[in-house]
């Protein structure tokens, strides 16, 4: 007998990440779904029109509603708020961790914008010194002026943006470089 | 009684008021900016009108846009809501000035309370106590320094032409209050077109305490009791009650005459609100708006009383259909704000477009929403989407119907802060009634982004059943080739029930 497409067991192994933290998830046979070594009963209907599904986890029904963001994301509304869940094979998982991960420092050394808005004022010039607290760009959304401030002590490498420019979520505003030589 | 009414608002007070003038058989006219061509508003109405893009400058505060409408569709009056134009005295004149009803006070009540130092200097002739500060706008940085100095810090600096948070600095360090005068003023000048900014004293650990008023024009004034605005964030309301949780009898009444007297001494008439900060057992004149509230929905609840029914009756010169003694006041109220905003993410603006809509129902809950599943939430306004309401019998079943209907409410597509509000409703604090406007900053746990086992449990469990349903469904093509002809058809009409292409639902 030949196995089932989807049956594989190596492929109902998983590791979910969400908010940071990693289990290890084991999907089948049936209704079973095992969460770090705990077993649970499972299943979830729909969609229905709307997107709208119920999951039943141990008896007690929930509503959810997910968006697949492709490569194993999944963004879930869920009653206790919206939370965006990375699911990976176990195979795969493996070789992401031997590979040492994705680069996060990127981030860090750059303000990005938290949501759409206009730019009002700009604090910093490039080559400033900046303390973790201080105001870097003030950026108006919905009539509220937001102060973005520095999250550590840094220096300012360039400033991509000007007052009265409109700038969308997640732009880069300022690029940081370190406060003391390397 | 008025033939007609144009209501110069959108959301969810657009239409409670178009809401309060159908049953009282009067014509209502929306209008609508582009963003809101398919909001709840406009679909209720018996007549709307597009008034330009999407930006309020352009629509909702373009006056004469308002009026040009009004004339187009023989409105007999404006209902101005609250924000936009609501608080504006050019607005009260000019909608007087063409020859229509204006439904809330004079021009001249609206532009002397309107002008936060001269309410101060007004409600202090009246008796009425005020919060140690300026009676006058401040020149510039260094004045407002100066005076910080002489007061004692901390202290606020606001916007006269103020309201809602907007244009407001609390300042701790005297080196910060020129820089602070700068931001507040530009952004009372975006907000209000006047940036006029004085400085007051700040109460560190305040309640806000509010009480109804209304007033006929007849020499009628009466107070509908208080409500207790506490629970609030950068000066933005949450949740209200009413009646307060902790205010004794004596209180009660020293405060609602306090109000009644705040009010007879601007000469009111309409609805309007004398907002108090209430510490230790003293209270200050904090500022009185000219307007219906958003909150109105509590006091509704308590004393039986449709206030935008009496708005109206008030506006077509009839007296108040009840005296002072009459007012009853029955039970508990409570109010949550459902807004769009992330309130684990530093209540940052979400936007998104609402993929589905459960609302609340059974007894003594009402929503006032602006709101419905398809609408896109964008940041062109405020982030109000809409009022959860309950009623009980005492304050602890209103907290149990609330926590009951915060469950039943679902908006998908959009972040808000109901998953706040369903936290703050178990939190043992508030349900002990210990308020102050400082108890957001005083319970940092509310806003611990795990959200707990179960709720990580249910999170994980539906990732890896959709993410296996998916990888299925890839994995077997053949199955589905084969499928295709007869699975074809069910697609069209009920596309739930076909394989997602690429296997994202």
């Amino acid at each position: 007998m030949t196995v089932q497409p989807g049956t594989d067991p190596s492929a109902s192994r998983y590791v979910v990440s969400v908010a940071g933290e990693t289990h290890e998830v084991v999907v089948g046979p049936g209704t079973d779904v095992v969460i770090d070594g705990r077993r649970h009963e499972a299943s979830l209907s729909g969609p229905g029109p709307t997107g709208m599904r119920t999951l039943f986890l141990d008896g007690r029904p929930g509503a959810v509603h997910a968006t697949g963001l492709g490569h194993g994301l999944w963004e879930l509304d869920l009653d206790s708020g919206s939370v965006t869940v990375e699911v990976l094979d176990a195979r795969t998982a493996r070789v992401r961790a031997l590979s040492g991960g994705e680069g996060s420092d990127r981030a860090a050394a750059a303000l990005k914008a938290p949501m759409p808005g206009l730019v009002v004022k700009v604090a910093v010039k490039v080559a400033e010194v900046v303390e973790p607290g201080a105001t870097l760009v003030i950026v108006e959304a919905m009539k509220m002026e937001n102060e973005l401030r520095a999250p550590v002590e840094a220096r300012v490498e360039r400033v991509l943006v000007a007052p009265g420019e409109a700038v969308e979520k997640g732009q880069v505003l300022v690029e940081f470089g370190e406060a003391e030589p390397r | 009684m008025i033939e007609s009414v144009l209501v110069a608002n959108r959301g969810e007070i657009a239409l409670r008021v178009i809401r309060g003038a159908r049953e009282l058989g009067i014509r209502t006219i929306a209008v609508f900016s582009e963003a809101d061509r398919d909001s709840p508003h406009v679909l209720h109405a018996d007549e709307a009108i597009g008034i330009g893009p999407a930006a309020a400058s352009e629509s909702y505060l373009d006056i004469g846009r308002l009026l040009g409408a009004a004339r187009a569709a023989g409105a007999a009056a404006i209902h101005p809501g609250y924000g936009f134009l609501a608080e504006r005295a050019d607005f009260a004149e000019a909608v007087t000035g063409a020859g229509l009803v204006f439904v809330g006070p004079s021009s001249a009540t609206i532009g002397a309370m309107g002008d936060k130092t001269e309410a101060r200097r007004r409600m202090a002739a009246a008796g009425v106590p005020v919060v140690p500060g300026t009676t006058t706008p401040l020149a510039s940085g260094p004045a407002a320094r100066k005076v910080a100095e002489e007061v004692g810090l901390p202290v606020v600096l606001k916007a006269a032409a103020g309201g809602g948070g907007k244009g407001m600095r609390v300042v701790r360090v005297l080196d910060e209050v020129a820089g602070a005068f700068d931001a507040a003023a530009r952004e009372a000048r975006a907000a209000f077109g006047d940036g006029s900014v004085y400085v007051e004293r700040f109460l560190e650990r305040p309640r806000h305490i509010e009480v109804q008023l209304f007033g006929d024009g007849h020499g009628n004034v009466v107070h509908l009791h208080e409500r207790e605005c506490s629970i609030q964030r950068r000066h933005q309301k949450l949740i209200e009650e009413a009646p307060s949780p902790l205010l004794g009898p004596g209180e009660r009444e020293r405060m609602c005459e306090a109000a009644v007297r705040a009010a007879r001494a601007v000469d009111y008439t309409g609805a309007g609100t004398v907002e108090f900060l209430y510490e230790d057992g003293e209270f200050y004149f904090l500022e009185m708006n000219t307007r219906l509230q958003v909150e109105h929905p509590v006091t509704e609840f308590v004393t039986g009383v449709d206030l935008v029914e009496w708005q109206f009756r008030v506006a077509a010169g009839e007296a108040l259909p009840m005296r002072q003694a009459e007012i009853p006041l029955r039970g508990h109220a409570i109010e949550c704000r459902v807004t769009s905003e992330s309130p684990f993410d530093g209540f940052l603006p979400a936007t998104g477009m609402v993929r589905h809509l459960d609302l609340p129902g059974g007894p003594d809950v009402r929503w006032d929403g602006g709101i419905a599943a398809g609408n896109e939430i964008g940041l062109h306004y405020d982030p109000l989407l809409g009022k959860l309401i309950v009623r009980g019998r005492d304050r602890a079943s209103a907290i149990r119907r609330m926590k009951r209907a915060l469950a039943e409410l679902r908006i998908v597509g959009v972040d808000t802060g109901v998953p706040l509000l369903r936290r703050i409703l178990d939190e043992p604090d508030f349900l002990a009634g210990r308020l102050s406007t400082a108890y957001l900053t005083e319970h940092p746990g509310l806003f611990d982004t795990d959200a707990g086992p179960t709720a990580r449990t249910a999170a994980v469990a539906a990732a890896a059943l959709l993410e296996h349903a998916r990888r299925d469904a890839l994995a077997a093509p053949r199955i589905r080739r084969a499928g295709v002809q007869f699975s074809d058809w069910r697609a069209g009409t009920a596309p739930w029930l076909a394989p997602a292409p690429d296997g994202h639902p």
